[in-house]
This record gives structure tokens, sequence and C-alpha cells, in this order.
């Protein structure tokens, strides 16, 4: 028996040899049984094999025997792996391939999540969408305000989202929290960020919902983040009406490190002399900065610093509100540090962890005088700074898959300080504010993803610690289809003005709850999202005493947002559109009850188009920005009519050109930018006097923009310094 | 000792020798053979179904080898051509990813390598195509910075000069572009192809039936 056997396996060796011939063929399809044409088979370790025809057949001849591996492969599908013995005898494989997600397809959070980037593929909006949105000239924000969510507020600055204050969303960049955003405030007059958006890669706006990695805006976040290497050394300029910046960027040999240093001044004084403004500057608004960058790649990792400097000071009079020969002087003056220090690594192929610290310093001379022809009647003089020092730390382990741990903690200590010589004594609040919080991305498939997140927060300052939960899920059923869902905790400290006047105060709180379809194929986007949102613990206080604080205030807002994106119909033409409905009401400050805030509209438009003309190397873009009328309070009725009255419609049509050219060896463009064209009357609110005119009534003066138009022309230029003409000359 | 030393220096000259010598063996002949038939038909090829097939091919060659850089170069290439001649903006990414995948293997085997680079350099321009107003300004900096690479490591290369004119023929004149940005540069890639010897059977050659075709566009013909 034995000798048969091992005839048998002799023989069948000796056939095996001499045939050397082996037909393989078969059919390659996906998961739906759609055929997959172009597929490569290859017989492993061996030139043979072939590619799939359009109906998915394949068939090749293999000179090779025995047992082998053959491997099909194809864009966009998981490898498929068989091993098969040749022998001579025609081998059939029917493949079905899997298609394969990457993290770049897998599905993520959309809800509550606007992002805006390059390297990402499936994102809204590019980085470009912020610098060439008509409206205000090259503002992060002013771009956001676009988007679903966001209010068109021009009296002050900041983002003011779903229901939420300016102050309730903070601004991260690189992950580090940035205390003072926007230049210093000044009434009735929005201020800029202090940050280019040409600084950053990356803008992720959320405007609920989101990640337990970040804390302390209890209605949305702003989330920046830096370029990375640049990819040769330039110098950039940039020439516009009221600003001039020179940008020098220094990228070493080795293309490993980098050094930025940038210089900017501005000054309204020439533009106020040909456009006209309401008010009377005696100091048009005139900023000096400078600003460092360093940027080094190490073996695993990449550092980066950033540091920030300013000076800035502005002084207007005008007729004061309380009385017909009165006039308020206004003036400031803003000194500003912000510094990051920011570590990323991947210690190896499991961990990564993101390290930062940073230190700002905040100071605003306020004076304000009020007088009669030139006889002082009242004056204020506050004095105003901030010193935040911060550490940040996160640790990412990445489990199978594309599943994630995130843990981590920041720390903040936070002095802020206030004095009047007229009125305020020294006031000094510190704080130390400590967080840690985890992150688990756990994806149950490559289709449908769990975030799920723990957040403690606690500040010495309040004496409390505040431990948030927050979970989102979303669940891809289409390739471009998806819904999502979040819910959280957030909580944020109240404003440092109010714990001037009182420490003992709580965190404020609210609560997200959001749920969003989204659908994004071949260059449409639709998203439509519903939220409804919880605020306790807001601060307020009786009009009567403004130092008695209690954090007995609270507050909802729910509403729908829809967005429509289109880049695909028309070549060259992309538009969106975004609406916004918001249903909301607080009672928070010294509001008497539970009213719709000030800063609220309840429906908000935008349309937004682009045009590229190739011909011509030029963008024109528009923007419409419709805001139904917003609430006010006017002391002249009676208290129950509180925030009763409403402004009139804003409207706001703003028009870009972007023309693109090259000036000698520079690439430039050129910018003009027109905001209201269309002249609409802009009231954002009205403000009123203190005490009663002679004629019993509160006086008032309507909140409007400093101009009918606001106009920008400018030049960005960009130098390179490559070799390209000492290669050519040689 | 006299004969110790003349053996060793004997021996010296010969290993010498040895290493001199490119190592032929009936394998490298095969490698050869193979990547010549298949560069026959890339030469002829002009549907995306040859060019995806061919590029399967060399995927194959090059995994087997696992030493050569040509065959994923000529991979890449493949790709790099499918991108350029697709009607579809949405494919342009994939396959230029893929095209980007392959040439990080082959740059692993070849480094500093003036082919490698021009390839890169083209790649980078073509995925301006996907959206040209967010992506000119960076990709066209990268590119040129791949492209000057190129043209550093051997500035007898006509294909460096053959992208960047091409490209430039393509781009708004207000942007730098335009027939007479073209025009010394292809002239450039003409006089270099008159003199371009490729190094062996197997190194790139292609890009002179272009070179000639933009000449002639350039010079009004």
């Amino acid at each position: 028996m034995d000798r048969i056997s091992a005839l048998v396996i002799f023989l069948l060796f000796v056939v095996i040899q001499a045939q050397s011939q082996t037909t393989v063929s078969g059919f390659v399809t996906n998961q739906a049984k759609l055929p997959l044409g172009g597929a490569s088979i290859a017989v492993e370790n061996s030139y043979t094999g072939t590619t799939s025809a359009s109906d998915g057949s394949f068939s090749f001849v293999s000179p090779d025997s025995g047992l082998h591996k053959i491997t099909i492969t194809i864009m966009g599908y998981r490898e498929y792996v068989v091993e098969v013995l040749l022998y001579g005898k025609p081998v059939t494989i029917n493949a079905t391939l899997k298609e394969a997600v990457t993290e770049m397809e897998a599905v993520t959070v959309s809800a509550g999540t606007f992002e805006a980037s390059d390297k990402k593929r499936n994102t809204v909006l590019k980085s470009i969408d912020i610098l060439t949105t008509a409206g205000q000239q090259a503002d992060i924000v002013a771009a956001l305000k676009t988007l679903p969510g966001a209010q068109q507020i021009g009296e002050t600055e900041g983002l003011f989202v779903r229901g939420g204050t300016g102050n309730e969303t903070k601004v991260f960049i690189d992950g580090m929290m940035v205390s003072n955003p926007f230049f210093s405030s000044v009434p009735g007059i929005a201020q800029r960020g202090r940050f280019s958006p040409l600084l950053f890669k990356g803008t992720n706006f959320s405007s609920g919902g989101y990640s337990s990695q970040l804390g302390q805006g209890m209605s949305s976040v702003l989330i920046l983040e830096t370029h990375d290497l640049p990819t040769r050394s330039e110098t950039n300029i940039i020439a516009s009406s009221p600003q001039i910046t020179l940008t020098r960027l220094q990228l070493n040999k080795r293309k490993n490190a980098s050094a930025g240093l940038t210089i900017n001044y501005n000054n309204l004084q020439p533009y106020f002399q040909v456009v006209p403004q309401k008010i009377h500057y005696t100091k048009a608004p005139e900023v000096i900065n400078g600003e460092l960058s360093g940027k080094l790649k190490t073996k695993n990792g990449m550092l980066k610093y950033y540091g920030y400097a300013n000076y800035n000071i502005l002084a207007f009079d005008k007729p004061g509100i309380e009385g017909n020969d009165l006039r308020d002087h206004f003036q400031l003056t803003n000194k500003h540090l912000f510094s990051i220090l920011t570590y990323n690594m991947s210690i190896n192929a499991g961990w990564k962890l993101t390290a930062g610290t940073g230190f700002s310093y905040n100071k605003d001379n306020i004076n304000i005088h009020t007088k009669l022809a030139e006889q002082e009647v009242a004056h204020f003089l506050p004095r105003i700074s901030n010193y935040t020092t911060q550490a940040r730390a996160v640790v990412t382990r990445n489990l199978t898959g594309l599943n994630k741990i995130h843990i981590g903690t920041e720390f903040q200590h936070v002095v802020d300080k206030i004095n009047a010589s007229d009125s305020i004594p020294f006031i000094t609040r510190k704080d130390n504010y400590t967080a840690l919080f985890t992150e688990a991305d756990v994806y149950l498939t490559t289709r449908l993803v769990a975030r799920l997140g723990f957040r403690y927060e606690h500040s010495s300052l309040l004496g409390e610690g505040e431990f948030s939960p927050r979970v989102s899920m979303a669940w891809k059923f289409s390739a471009g289809g998806q819904v999502s869902a979040a819910y959280g905790d957030y909580f944020q400290k109240p404003d440092a003005d109010l714990l001037f006047r009182q420490p003992g105060l709580r965190f404020t709180k609210a609560t997200h709850y959001l749920l969003n379809y989204q659908r994004m194929i071949n260059g449409q986007t639709l998203r439509v999202e519903v939220f409804y949102k919880k605020y306790n613990r807001l601060v307020t206080y009786p009009s009567s005493d403004p130092f008695l604080l209690t954090n007995n205030g609270n507050g909802l807002a729910k509403g729908v947002e829809l967005f429509w994106r289109d880049k695909k119909t028309f070549r060259n033409f992309s538009y969106w559109i975004s609406y916004s409905w918001l249903h909301t009401k607080r009672r928070f400050l010294d509001y008497p009850s539970k009213v719709q805030p000030g800063f609220a509209a309840n429906h908000t438009v935008n349309v937004v188009m682009k045009q590229w003309v190739e011909k011509i190397a030029s963008m024109f873009s528009m923007t419409y920005s419709y805001a139904s009328g917003r609430p006010y309070f006017n002391p002249n009725l009676p208290t129950e009519q509180f925030m009763k009255e409403r402004t009139i419609a804003y409207h706001n049509m703003g028009l870009q050109i972007n023309y693109l050219t090259t000036i000698g060896k520079a690439n430039a463009v050129l910018i003009f930018n027109v905001n209201n064209v269309l002249g609409n009357k802009q009231v954002y609110g009205y403000r009123f006097a203190e005490n009663k005119g002679v004629d019993n009534q509160y006086r008032s003066e309507a909140v409007t923009p400093m101009a009918r138009r606001f106009y920008f022309a400018g030049i960005y230029l960009s130098i390179g310094n490559d070799r390209r003409k000492e290669v050519i000359d040689n | 000792m006299k004969k110790t030393i003349s053996i060793m220096v004997a021996s010296l000259f010969m290993l010498g020798c040895i290493s001199a010598q490119p190592a032929t063996t009936a394998h490298d002949k095969k490698y050869i053979a193979v990547m010549e038939t298949t560069l026959q038909q890339l030469d002829t090829a002009s549907v995306p179904s040859t060019y995806i097939m061919l590029a399967n091919t060399f995927e194959r060659i090059g995994n087997t080898e696992k030493k050569y850089w040509q065959p994923w170069y000529y991979a890449a290439l493949c790709h790099a051509f499918m991108a350029m001649n697709n009607p579809d903006k949405n494919m342009i990414d994939p396959f230029t990813a893929k095209a980007d995948e392959y040439l990080v293997k082959a740059s692993v085997l070849s480094h500093e390598n003036s082919e490698i680079s021009a390839l890169k350099g083209m790649i980078t321009n073509t995925k301006i195509l996907v959206d040209p107003i967010s992506r000119w300004q960076t990709y066209s900096a990268e590119a040129t910075a791949f492209l000057n690479t190129a043209k550093s490591l051997d500035p007898s290369n006509p294909r460096p000069y053959l992208i960047e004119a091409r490209t430039k023929l393509f781009t708004p004149v207000t942007m730098g572009g335009g027939l007479d940005a073209a025009r010394p540069l292809i002239e450039i890639a003409l006089r270099n192809f008159a003199v371009f010897i490729p190094g062996n059977s197997i190194a790139p050659k292609w890009g002179l039936a272009q070179t000639n075709a933009i000449y002639a566009k350039v010079n009004g013909q």
C-alpha cells in the first residue's frame, strides 16, 4: 500500500514537472457583481500575469508550476490573493474585490463641522475659498460667516454661532488656545482677526458638537492649522489700500527647516481721506506688527514656532448720545504678544505625540472723555491686561484599522488685571485651568464610526471642576451619502469682565444635540443639519446692580440649516448657498426675561458665487448675504416690550476680483473688493442714552457701518528663489 | 614576498575588473528583453486600456525584480499619461496618486535621478488641472522645484524642458505662460534631443514627437 501511494506521489510529481503550461482564467468583479476592467492579475515573483478586460474577464498561460500566489489588484479596491497549484490543468479564479477604504475615504463625523483643507480630499471648502470670498478682504471670520450657523454681525468682532455670543466661539492655532484672536473691541465697530488667512493650511469651523480634545467654547470652535515647511524660499509682499506687509521665508538646503519673518504696517488714514467715515477719527487705526515663524522637520516629527507682536492705536470723537453739545472722545492703544511652540511626532507605528506650549500677553489702554465744548464732563480710563501661559500634550494610540485612542491634558495659567485711575481699583484675577480628556475613534466598520469622548475641566478661580461627555456617530450608507449625530456638554468660564466683578461664579454650560445629513458626489455637496441646544448657568444680574452676579440665567437654541455647493454643473463656476433658521431665547446679563437676544436673527441666507475666467486669469466673486431683522430694546417702551423691537433686515452684496499674473519673476495676485455694492442701508441695532433727555425720552442712535461701502485694493506678490534662470542660461 | 605582492596586486586588479564590468547575467538579459518588448508597446500606446495593461506589466516586473527603478518609473509614466489625457477631472487625483506611489518605489531604488524628478514635476503639474484656482500657486512652485532638480541633475535631459514648455503652453499669458514663454524652453528640449543618447535600451527616451509638435506650434506652423 505504501509503495503504491509513493508511486502515485512520484507520478504526480513527474506530471507536475512535465506539464509546464497552465491556463489561468476567470472574472474580476466588485461586491455588487459589476465587472472590473483593468485589474492586474499577477503570479507572485514572476513576470507572468495579465490585465482584466472591460468585461472583467482574464486569461493567461503560466509557464510556472507548483504552488503559487496569485494577486489581483486594482485602484480603489483591496488586494485579492489566492494560492493555486499550477500543474497543467486549467485554473479558474473568480475574484470578488472589496472596496478599499483609506483614511481619506473613510467615514468621518460631519455633524457641526465645516473644514477647509487642500490636503484632505473630501472637504467642503478649499483654503483658497477663504481668500477669494467676496466681502471683507482676507479675513477668516468674514468667509466663515457665509456658512450656515453663523450670524451676520457687523457691530462687534467674533463669530456668533447658533444663538451664542462671539465670546462663546474659541479660536485655536495648532491646538493652542488664542486668548485674543481679534483686535481689541471698539464700541460699534467690528474688529478684524489678528492673524492672516495666509498663515494657515487648514481651517476647521465647528458650529457645535465638537471633540472632547478642545474646550471652553460653549457654542463653537474655530481650529486653525499653520503651514508645514514651504517648498521653496520666497519673499512675499502685500501692498494694499490700508497695508504694507513684507514676509521673508527661508528654507534651508536640506529642506528640513525654515524660518520666516514678517513685518506689517497698517494705516487707514489715506483710505479715510478718500472714503469719508461716519465718525471723525482723530487718529485713524494704525497697526504695526511683526511675526516670526520657524519649522523644523525631525526624523519622526515636526517642530513649529509661531510668534506675533503688535502695537496699535486709534482714536475718534463723535457726538455724545446724552446731550446735544456733548462729544465722546475714544482712544485705544493695544499691545499684544502671542507665541506658541508645538511638536508633533510619531513615537513608533502605534503611538503619536502632540505637544505644545504658549504664552500670550494683551494690554488695552482705553481713554474715554466726554466733553462739553472743550470742558471735560466725564471720563473713564480703564487699563486691562491679560497674561496666558499654556501647555498641552496629547498621546494618540493607533489601534487596528483606523481605530484610535487619544489621551491628553491641558494647563492654562491665566492672569487678568484691570484698573481705572478714576473709578476702578486694581483688580487681579488668577486662574489655573486644568483639563484632562480622552477620546476614542471606534470604526465599527469602515462605514460606521463612533467617537466617544470625555473631558474634565477644573478652574481654581471658580473653585470647581466639571465633567463633560461627548459622543458622535457617523454612518456612510453610500459612496457619497452619510448621516451623523452628535451630543455633548460644553463648559466655559464666564468672561473676564464678569469675573472682575465677582470671581465666585460657576462654569456656564451648554448641551448640544445635532443631526446631520450630508451628500457629497462629484463636486456637489448637500448638507442638512438640525440642532437643539440648551444653555444653563448663564451669568445674569439685575440692571439696577451689575455687581450682583449669579449663574441663574439659561437659554435654548434650535434650528435647521441647509448648505448646497456645486462646483460641477458649470465650467469654472462654483457657488454655494446657505440658509439658517434659528429660534433662540436666553436670559443672561441684565436681561429681565428670557427673550431672543440682540445678536440673533431668525433667518440668514448667503449666496456665494465664483467664476474663474481662464483667458484673463481672473476670478470674479460675489457674495450676497441676508439676515432678517434683529431684536433690540427700546427703553422708551415698557419693560414687557423688552427686545420686542426689530431692526430692518440686513442686505449686503460684496464683489471681488482676483487677477493672477506675473510681474518679472514674481507671481502676483491683484485684488479688488467692494462691500455693500448696492448701498443698502444696514442697521445692526440701536444704542440708547443712559438718561432721559428734555423731552422725557431716551435718545437713540442707530449702530451702522462706519461708511456705506468698504473698498479694498491690493496686490500680493510672491517671489521665489528658484534657479530656473541660471539653468536656462547654462 | 615579491610573489605574494604581485598576486595581491593581480587579484586586486581582477577584482577591479569584475566590479567595473556590468554584471549582465542571464537573468538580467531576460529582464532587459521583457522591458524592451513592453516599451515597444508603450511607444504605440494611445488608449487608457493599453496604458493600464502596460502599467500592470511594469508593476509585475518591478515586484519580481525588486532592484531596478525603471519598471516603477514606467508604471508611473503610464498613470501620468492616463491622468493627463482623462476628460474626467475627478479621475486625475486617483491616477496621479497611484503614479506618486510608483515613483516613491523608483526613487528608493535610484536617488538623485533626473528622469524621476522630471516625471514628478510632470505629475505635480497635472494635479493643477483638477482645481487650477486653488492649486496653481502651491503646485506650480512645487513642480518648478522638481523640474529644476531634474535639470541640475542632468542638464542634457530634454524632458524637464519639454514638460515645462508644455505647461507654459497651457498656462494663460498673464500667469507667465503662452507661446513666447514656451518657445525658449522647447528649443532647449529640441537641442537636447538632438544630442541625447539614452544610457541603455531601457532608459527613458520618450518625448521627441511631442517636442516637435510643440516646436511647430510655438513657431506658428
